[in-house]
């Protein structure tokens, strides 16, 4: 049974904290506003109000402005560390006290990979995008303990662009900040903008709660769950061990290919 | 020293593009490289295509630049000892799992950051470079007052994107690919989902593809900017279209370099591009956030075009061999341009194929035939439509 205190929910509604702690959450993510895309975003002043410890999620590409406007932050007490996606912004903060943990989602594919970034940060997130295979070659191999996206509908592309802005300015509609799309029965995705860029979620719900149970966890810092989208309801279910319907295990058992000859 | 780097799929299009201006060419292996469904390089051929261009005192740049997976590690060193052998001049790399396999065997070969690594500020440049890296192929999407700071910060050597396709996303920010078609777009089998038309849940078409980039209006910022490379895409593209924006780019920063650009021929070079690339193309982030007017909706109007006529094998007293590509026939107007002659016009008066035979018309490709010319022209010129006016110098 996956332990509570290794579960590292992502929040999307600060009200929700404590229903969440009363089911024995103590590991939050917190969105930064102005700082991160695709998910609901709170101020450091709201974040320090709460009084919770947790950590900043920064996951946007940062020009040299961005980082600048991060730097004139006071990053309250309560924070432990920042989950980045940008090298330059870890570059900055890289001497800070601040627990600092790689978030190139989708970039960290292989074992090398992950301890060539864990040589510098104090972990790391593994790509949603890969087997049970290779997760678990990896955590054999890693140096530090890793975070494994667990449960949540997973951020399959970043775009600076504003295309929901765009769509609806082409239409001549009233702008929209979600969208719902899909190509096909299978293809879905749900989109998310903001100021600073437009967020693809897949539509389907990843959940692979039940095969992480057979991991090394020692080697495992955090369970991450995703609560953007979803109840408070399918999260109790989801933190409780309890069954959740409609989800995938995504790619855990399903190599991706990237030759057409290999397509059967 | 301003480089203009062109792709190059196949060693057909390595000469081409080396014959049509370019200082150096970027191309691929059969493994470890974005893209896994091109053509691309045997080792035998890597080793060619790097004595070809060095002979011509030209670089050439293998990318390394698939995000490796566990199973990929497998042949990485071996091949890594090939290509510092046979002295290539860098290769491009995103995951970072290549610089320690360098690092642990010792080799020597340059370095530089993909744009699939999405650099975007001066601190991340730094990052790379105490790496080691010694050149950084910018995120598309840097704005002038992104490489303006990242330059004045660093120093560092930098390779901006002029001219070609553009990802949705930041490039590497995106696996669509792998969950719509299980398509590992990290490791070069992209199927290109951003560009597919999806279905809202009010029954209206959503599209997100975006414009291609051209950076023709900005070629002279970039250069008072310092940045060092100037990068072409299209690693698939045909000879023609190599050719053509080579050229065209080339024929820009020579006349910057003489202060002699105008605006009319910037416009004579927008259509000449746009003409060849099939779609049209904005400057995307370097000026502006793109906004509606940057992306297509409602389908891509992609005007295929059989503007390429043939390619001249020889040219001798005022009369080309012409290796035929498309249809064209006598009365014709077409135009002629190569690597360094002046572009010329003319009619088409005669047409005779090997065997003697004058011709109405050409409709085979490959076949080979005779043309008089007003005068003479260099070996693999290239033979097109009259589409636009030839710009005359004035």
């Amino acid at each position: 049974m996956m332990k509570k205190d290794k579960i590292l929910l992502n929040i999307s509604n600060l009200e929700d904290i404590d229903f969440y702690q009363k089911l024995g959450i103590s590991n939050f993510l917190f969105p930064l506003e102005g700082f991160s895309v695709g998910y609901s975003s709170f101020s450091l002043e709201d974040i320090s109000a709460t009084n919770t410890q947790g950590y900043l999620l920064v996951n946007r590409l940062l020009t040299d402005n961005d980082i600048d406007q991060f730097l004139k932050l006071q990053i309250p007490k309560n924070i432990k560390g920042i989950i980045v996606e940008d090298v330059g912004l870890f570059y900055v903060l890289k001497d800070s006290s601040l627990e600092l943990i790689n978030f190139q989602n989708h970039l960290n594919n292989s074992y090398e990979t992950v301890n060539f970034w864990t040589e510098y940060y104090d972990s790391l997130v593994l790509s949603t995008d890969i087997t049970i295979d290779e997760i678990t070659e990896i955590l054999d191999r890693t140096k530090k303990p890793l975070i494994i996206n667990t449960f949540g509908y997973p951020m399959i592309m970043y775009s600076r662009r504003k295309l929901l802005s765009n769509f609806s300015k082409h239409l001549g509609d009233k702008e929209k900040k979600t969208l719902n799309i899909k190509n096909s029965d299978l293809i879905k995705f749900q989109l998310k903008e903001n100021e600073y860029g437009t967020a693809i979620f897949d539509d389907h719900l990843l959940d692979i709660r039940f095969v992480t149970q057979d991991l090394d966890d020692t080697k495992i810092k955090f369970y991450l769950f995703n609560s953007e989208f979803l109840t408070r309801e399918t999260m109790e279910k989801a933190i409780c061990n309890e069954i959740v319907t409609n989800t995938t295990d995504g790619f855990l058992h399903k190599k991706t290919i990237y030759r057409i000859g290999d397509i059967k | 020293m301003i480089e203009l780097l062109s792709p190059a799929g196949d060693m057909e299009r390595l000469k081409f593009a080396l014959l049509y201006g370019a200082d150096a060419v970027y191309l691929g292996g059969r493994v470890f490289g974005l893209r896994a469904n091109a053509t691309n390089f045997s080792l035998e051929e890597l080793k060619e295509a790097t004595e070809y261009a060095h002979n011509l005192n030209k670089k050439v740049y293998v990318t390394v630049n698939i995000v490796f997976h566990n199973e990929d590690l497998e042949g990485l060193v071996d091949y890594l000892k090939f290509l510092s052998d046979i002295k290539v001049d860098a290769i491009i790399v995103s995951d970072p799992v290549v610089l320690n396999v360098l690092k642990e065997n010792d080799l020597d070969l340059e370095v530089h950051l993909s744009t699939q690594a999405s650099c975007l500020n001066s601190r991340a440049v730094k990052f790379y470079m105490d790496h080691g890296i010694k050149r950084i192929v910018l995120a598309r999407e840097a704005s002038k007052e992104d490489i303006i700071r990242i330059k004045k910060e660093t120093n560092a050597e930098l390779e901006c994107f002029i001219q070609g396709a553009m990802c949705t996303s930041f490039s590497g920010r995106c696996v669509l690919s792998n969950y719509a078609t299980n398509r590992d777009s990290n490791r070069g089998g992209c199927s290109q989902v951003c560009r597919w038309t999806f279905d809202t849940e009010d029954n209206r078409q959503f599209e997100m593809m975006p414009k291609d980039l051209n950076m023709v209006h900005y070629i002279k910022d970039m250069i008072d900017i310092g940045v060092n490379s100037f990068k072409i895409e299209g690693r698939m593209r045909s000879i023609y279209y190599i050719a053509t924006v080579l050229h065209t780019y080339r024929q820009i920063i020579s006349k910057i370099s003489t202060n002699s650009l105008t605006d009319e021929y910037i416009d004579y070079a927008l259509n000449i591009i746009n003409r060849v690339a099939n779609r049209e193309s904005t400057p995307q982030f370097f000026d502006k956030l793109p906004g509606v007017n940057e992306q297509y909706f409602n389908g891509r109007k992609e005007e295929s075009n059989q503007d390429f006529l043939g390619l001249v094998l020889n040219s001798e007293n005022n009369e080309i061999t012409l290796e035929v590509r498309n249809y064209f026939k006598k009365g014709d107007t077409v135009q002629i341009f190569g690597p360094t002659m002046d572009t010329i016009e003319f009619t088409i008066t005669d047409i005779i194929d090997e065997d003697g035979n004058r011709l109405d018309f050409c409709n085979h490709p490959k076949m080979i035939v005779k043309i008089k010319v007003p005068k003479i022209c260099e070996q693999f010129s290239m033979m097109r439509a009259k589409v636009f006016d030839k710009y005359d110098e004035i």
